[in-house]
C-alpha cells in the first residue's frame, strides 16, 4: 500500500504545482491585455481621465506588476482573501457565491443528465452498431456538435420563446413576482430553465455519446468479452456488466473535467437567455477588466477540476492496479 | 483536448462580443439653450395630471447589465443611470423643449459676473427616511465634489466650485472661481444631491469604492432591492415634492442578450427598448400594434481623425483632398439607410439649432465628391509619384503607406472607411485600411500611433464639447490639428455667459472648422428607439430624450385601470428646438430622405440617449446571436432546412445497411 500512498501524495504535489501556475498565468495575462485597467472607460467622454487614473490608484495597479504580484500571493496565502471585484466592488468571494446557485442549477444539472444520457445511449448505439439507433444518433450528434452554442441556444430561445411562446425568453424566474412557497418558486425556475437545460444536456450529450460509443466499440472487440460470450452469457450481461464499466472509465475523467469547468458556468448559454450565473460574471470581468473577479474564477473552477480530476485519477489507481506503475 | 479548444473558444468570443457591446461613444448630453435664468419654466407644466388618472401598476424596464454602483458621482453606465436618476434629484433638469426646470429649486438666478447661482429649494422636499431636503444637503454634496471632485466623473467642472454655502433653511449659495456658460446644463443638472446626514459618514477618500448599495435620495422613487445580475425593483415615492409618480413599481430585469430584448418587446413583456433597435428590425415592429418607433439624430458625429503630428495629414490641402474623396450623401443614404444626416463641416449637427451656424454649407456643397479635384489638391502639396510605380510618395522621393483604422465591430463604419480607402487609392494614394478589435484601436488613438483614425460620438447638446475635440489642450484632440485662432475662440465661448455673445463666438468656430477641417465628419446617425402604450401611456417624447425619460417616468399612467375620456390625446410631444428639420442649406438628396424617415417613424420626434450612457449607438452590430432577432425566420427556415438534409442523410444511412 505504500506504492498507492506515494502515488497519491505525487499526485497531490504535482496538482498544487499546476495550480500555482494556473494563478500566476491568471494574474499576469489579463493585466497585460492591450488597453490595461479600466480600458472600457477610455472611450467614454462622461468619465474623465482623471477619474480613470484614481480608479488606477485606487486599485494599486499603478504599481510594477512584480510589487502586485508578491502583494496579491501574500494576500492570497495569508488570509485566503482573492480580493476586491474591481466593478462590483464586493469581495470577489461574495460576487462569485451568489452567482454560483444558478450555475450548479443549470450547468451542473445539464452536465450529469448529459453523462447520464450519453453513457447509456453511446453503449447502446455501440451494441448495435451499424444499426439504425447508432446511425440516427451519430448524425444527429455529428450535427448538434457542428452548432455554436449561442446559435443553437438562440434559435431554440426564439423558436421556442418567441413563436411557441412556451418559454421565457429571459430571466431565471419570474423577476418582480412574490411566491407563497418554497415549491411555487422552484416550479417557476424549472419553468424558465428547461430551455437553456435542454440547449445544454443536448450539446454535452455529443460528446459523451461519441466518447463511451468508440470506447465500447473497442472493448467488445477484447479477448475477455469473448470469453464472456462463450461462457454462454446473454448478450445483454455481456454489454452492461462486462464491457460497459471498463468502458465508461474515460467516460468518468470527462467527466470529472466538465463537472469542473461547469462552475464556471456556460458563458454563450448564459448570456443568450440572460441567466444570473458564473458565465455572464466572467464576461462581464472580461468586458470590464476587472482582473480579481476573472482571477476568482478561474481560481474556483481549475480548483475544483484540478480536485475532481485528482479524485478520478485516484479512483483508477483503487480500480485498476496497472495506473499506479505508470 | 476538444474540451481546452471550446474553452478557447468560449473565452475569444466572449471578448469578440464584449467589444461588440463595448460600443462606445455616444455620450449625448442635455441642452444648454442658454445660461440666462430667463430660460426657467415652472416643473408643473411638464407634469400633466387629470382627475381621472390613478396611480397603480407595474413598469417594466429593461437593463442589458448589471448596475455596477449607485454611487451618483462615479457612475459609468445608462443602466445606473436609470436607477440613479429615479432615486436622486438634480438642483434643476432640462425640460423636454430644452428649456430649465427646477426639480429640486423652486428658483434661481445668478450674480452679475457669473460667478455667484443662488438656490432656493422645494420647502416640501423630503429623503426617502423622512428628513426634509435642506440647503445644507446641497451645501454639503457642492463642497464634497469640490474636495473629492477630482475622482470622480465631475472632475471637469468640480474643480471650478469655490464654495457652497447655505443661506437659511431653503436657500444655498454656489460660488464658483471663474464664471462658467454651460453651469446650469454641466453641474446643476448633472450632480446629484445626496442627504449630508448619511453621505458625511463616509470616509472621503474611499468614494471610488462606495458602492451606495442602498441608495437614499429624495426623487420620484424609492429603491428597494436589488438581485445580483436579476432584477432592480424601485416603488414609488408617495411624499414625492413634485407629486407622486402614477407608476406604482418599476421592476428592471437584466436581460443580457439584446435580441431577447428585443423579443420580449415585441410580445409586450418588457414596455421600452433601452437598446437601439437595429435598422433592420425597424421594419418589422411598425407593423406591430401598440409599438412606437423614434429616432433621434445623435450630437456628436460618426467620424475620422487626422493625425497632424504626420506629413501630409497636417496639411490642410491634403485633408481637404479626403474631404473631396467622399461622397458624404451616399453614406447616409446607402450605408446607413437614410438614418443619418450628412456631416456637418462645423462639427455641430444641424438639428442642434441653438447652436448650428445656419450660414454654414453642408460640405457636399463647398467640398463636393470629386476625385480629380482630391488628386489636384495632392499634386498641389508636392504628393506625387516620384518613380512611376503607381503610388504617390512623399516630396523626397520615399515610399508612403497611409493607415486608416476603424472599429471593426461597427460594420457601417467599416464600409465607409473602406469607400475612403477605395477612393484614395483610385488617386494614387497608397492606403492600408486596417478594422481593428476596440481596445487596440483605443490604444492606437490615446498612443497616436495611427494617420486617419475612425471612431464615433463625443457630442453634447452644449458646444463647450467643441473645446473637448479642437482646443490644442483638448482631452479629445487626439489628432493634435493646430487650427490657427481657434484656441481663444473655444476658451472665450465657455466664459461667457451671455447667450447670443455665446452663440457668436460658436458660429464663429463652425466657420473655422469648415475652413480647416481638422476631422472628417461622415454623418451624424440616428438611434431608434421603441415603446408600447399598450400598458402604459401618457410618454413625454421629446428630440433630445429617450422614450424613457424622467419626465414620462412622471407622466405615465396605467391604461389598464385608468379609462381616459375619448378625446384625450395621451402623448406629449414637444418638437422645438432640435426637432426633426433637415439641414437647412443641404438640398441633397440624403436629408430630404433623413427628413421624411424621421417624420413618417414617428408621431414625435425624440429618442436620445441620455446623459451619462454608455449605451450602445452602432446599429446592426452582429451581437450575440449573430443573426439578430431581425433574421429569426430566415434562421429558422436555415435550421428547418439542415435537419430535413441531416434527416435524409440518416435515413440513407439505414437504407445502405
Amino acid at each position: 500500500m505504500a506504492s498507492l500512498t506515494y502515488y497519491i501524495l505525487r499526485k497531490i504535489i504535482s496538482r498544487a504545482i499546476v495550480f500555482f501556475i494556473i494563478l500566476s498565468v491568471t494574474f499576469i495575462i489579463p493585466r497585460l491585455l492591450p488597453g490595461g485597467a479600466f480600458a472600457y472607460l477610455v472611450a467614454n467622454p462622461n468619465v474623465p481621465l482623471e477619474m480613470r487614473n484614481a480608479l488606477i490608484k485606487e486599485f494599486g495597479l499603478d504599481k510594477p506588476l512584480w510589487v502586485q504580484y508578491i502583494q496579491f500571493l501574500k494576500q492570497f496565502f495569508t488570509t485566503g482573501n482573492l480580493g476586491i471585484s474591481f466593478s462590483r466592488l464586493k469581495p470577489v468571494s461574495d460576487v462569485i457565491m451568489s452567482a454560483l446557485p444558478w450555475t450548479i442549477a443549470l450547468v451542473t444539472t445539464s452536465v450529469v443528465l448529459s453523462a447520464i444520457i450519453g453513457i447509456l445511449s453511446g453503449a447502446y448505439a455501440a451494441y448495435k452498431r451499424g444499426g439504425k439507433f447508432d446511425s440516427a444518433m451519430v448524425s444527429t450528434i455529428m450535427f448538434i456538435r457542428s452548432m455554436p452554442s449561442f446559435w443553437l441556444g438562440l434559435v431554440l430561445l426564439i423558436t421556442f420563446g418567441y413563436y411557441l411562446g412556451i418559454a421565457p425568453l429571459y430571466g431565471a424566474y419570474t423577476y418582480g413576482a412574490t411566491y407563497s412557497n418554497v415549491l411555487e418558486f422552484m416550479e417557476d425556475v424549472l419553468g424558465h430553465l428547461w430551455l437553456p437545460m435542454l440547449t445544454l444536456t443536448l450539446l454535452y450529450t455529443t460528446g459523451y455519446f461519441m466518447i463511451m460509443r468508440n470506447n465500447m466499440i473497442d472493448i467488445m472487440g477484447e479477448d475477455f468479452i469473448n470469453v464472456a460470450k462463450a461462457k454462454g452469457l446473454p448478450d445483454r450481461a455481456v454489454v452492461f456488466k462486462h464491457a460497459l464499466r471498463p468502458a465508461s472509465l474515460p467516460v468518468i475523467t470527462a467527466l470529472a473535467l466538465d463537472l469542473g469547468w461547469s462552475i464556471g458556468g456556460a458563458l454563450l448559454i448564459e448570456i443568450v437567455f440572460s441567466l444570473p450565473g458564473v458565465g455572464k460574471l466572467l464576461y462581464d470581468a472580461v468586458y470590464m477588466t476587472d482582473y480579481p473577479l476573472l482571477l476568482g474564477i478561474v481560481v474556483y473552477t481549475s480548483a475544483l477540476t484540478l480536485t475532481l480530476v485528482t479524485f478520478a485519477e485516484i479512483l483508477y489507481a483503487y480500480v485498476d492496479p496497472r495506473v499506479r506503475l505508470r | 483536448m476538444g474540451l481546452r479548444l471550446k474553452e478557447a473558444i468560449m473565452i475569444a468570443l466572449s471578448i469578440a462580443i464584449a467589444m461588440s457591446i463595448l460600443n462606445g461613444f455616444n455620450y449625448v448630453v442635455f441642452a444648454d439653450q442658454s445660461s440666462n435664468s430667463s430660460q426657467y419654466v415652472s416643473i408643473f407644466k411638464y407634469i400633466h395630471r387629470e382627475s381621472w388618472m390613478k396611480p397603480g401598476g407595474t413598469f417594466r424596464w429593461p437593463m442589458m447589465g448589471e448596475a455596477n454602483t449607485l454611487n451618483p458621482f462615479t457612475f459609468t453606465t445608462s443602466w445606473e443611470f436609470m436607477i440613479i436618476d429615479s432615486v436622486y434629484d438634480t438642483l434643476v433638469e432640462v425640460t423636454p423643449d430644452l428649456k430649465y426646470a427646477g426639480r429640486l429649486a423652486e428658483s434661481w438666478s445668478v450674480s452679475p459676473d457669473g460667478k455667484v447661482w443662488t438656490f432656493k429649494l422645494f420647502p416640501n422636499a423630503t429623503w426617502h427616511d423622512g428628513k426634509p431636503v435642506t440647503a445644507e444637503d446641497v451645501a454639503f454634496t457642492y463642497n464634497l465634489m469640490r474636495d473629492i471632485g477630482n475622482k470622480t466623473r465631475f472632475s471637469d467642472t468640480a474643480v471650478l466650485i469655490d464654495k457652497a454655502v447655505a443661506v437659511n433653511d431653503h436657500t444655498v449659495k454656489i460660488f464658483l472661481k471663474k464664471p462658467y456658460a454651460p453651469f446650469l446644463y454641466m453641474m446643476a443638472s448633472e450632480y446629484y444631491i445626496v442627504p449630508e446626514h448619511i453621505w458625511s459618514k463616509i470616509n472621503k477618500t474611499d468614494i471610488l469604492k462606495f458602492k451606495n448599495d442602498n441608495p437614499v435620495g429624495s426623487g420620484p422613487f424609492i429603491f428597494v432591492e436589488h438581485k445580483p445580475q436579476q432584477y432592480y425593483k424601485l416603488k414609488a415615492n408617495p411624499n414625492y415634492h413634485l407629486g407622486r409618480p402614477l407608476i406604482d413599481t418599476i421592476v428592471m430585469p437584466i436581460i443580457s442578450n439584446p435580441d431577447a430584448m428585443l423579443l420580449a418587446f415585441k410580445r409586450g413583456e418588457v414596455d421600452v427598448m433601452t437598446w437601439t433597435v437595429p435598422y433592420n428590425s425597424i421594419p418589422q415592429l411598425k407593423g406591430l400594434p401598440n409599438v412606437h418607433i423614434h429616432a433621434v439624430t445623435e450630437f456628436g458625429a460618426r467620424f475620422m481623425y487626422f493625425n497632424c503630428r504626420r506629413w501630409p495629414m497636417n496639411l490642410t490641402k491634403f485633408r481637404l483632398a479626403v474631404h473631396y474623396a467622399i461622397n458624404l450623401t451616399e453614406v447616409a443614404n446607402i450605408i446607413y439607410q437614410g438614418y443619418a444626416i450628412p456631416g456637418s463641416l462645423g462639427r455641430i449637427p444641424p438639428t442642434l439649432k441653438n447652436w448650428y451656424d445656419p450660414n454654414l454649407p453642408p460640405k457636399e456643397k463647398v467640398y463636393p465628391f470629386n476625385l480629380t479635384k482630391a488628386a489636384k489638391l495632392l499634386d498641389s502639396i508636392g504628393f506625387v509619384d516620384k518613380d512611376n510605380d503607381g503610388w504617390r510618395d512623399m516630396p523626397n522621393g520615399t515610399h508612403i503607406t497611409l493607415s486608416i483604422y476603424a472599429p471593426s465591430y461597427d460594420p457601417l463604419r467599416v464600409r465607409w472607411g473602406q469607400l475612403i480607402a477605395n477612393n484614395l487609392k483610385k488617386i494614387g494614394v497608397n492606403v492600408k485600411f486596417e478594422p481593428l478589435e476596440w481596445t487596440t484601436l483605443v490604444n492606437k488613438l490615446m498612443s497616436g500611433d495611427f494617420d486617419m483614425l475612425i471612431i464615433g460620438g463625443i457630442g453634447s447638446l452644449d458646444p463647450d464639447i467643441l473645446r473637448m475635440l479642437f482646443h490644442s489642450q483638448g482631452g479629445w484632440n487626439l489628432g493634435h490639428c493646430v487650427v490657427p485662432g481657434l484656441d481663444k475662440l473655444l476658451d472665450e465661448q465657455r466664459y461667457t455667459v451671455n447667450f447670443t455673445k455665446r452663440r457668436q463666438i460658436v458660429w464663429e468656430i463652425q466657420e473655422l472648422l469648415a475652413k480647416y477641417v481638422p476631422v472628417l465628419n461622415t454623418v451624424h446617425q440616428q438611434f431608434v428607439f421603441a415603446y408600447r402604450t399598450d400598458n402604459w401611456d401618457g410618454w413625454v417624447l421629446s428630440p433630445t430624450m429617450g422614450p424613457d425619460n424622467w419626465f414620462s417616468l412622471m407622466n405615465l399612467y396605467n391604461v389598464k385601470i385608468n379609462k381616459p375620456p375619448a378625446s384625450t390625446s395621451s402623448t406629449t410631444t414637444f418638437t422645438t428646438t432640435t426637432s426633426t428639420a433637415p439641414p437647412p442649406a443641404s438640398s441633397t438628396a440624403s436629408s430630404t430622405t433623413t427628413q421624411t424617415t424621421t417624420s413618417t417613424t414617428a408621431p414625435a420626434t425624440s429618442s436620445t440617449i441620455t446623459s451619462s450612457t454608455t449605451q450602445s449607438t452602432s446599429t446592426p452590430t452582429t451581437t450575440v446571436g449573430g443573426g439578430g432577432a431581425g433574421n429569426t425566420a430566415l434562421m429558422v427556415t436555415v435550421g428547418v432546412v439542415i435537419a430535413i438534409v441531416v434527416i435524409a442523410l440518416a435515413v440513407w444511412a439505414f437504407k445502405r445497411k
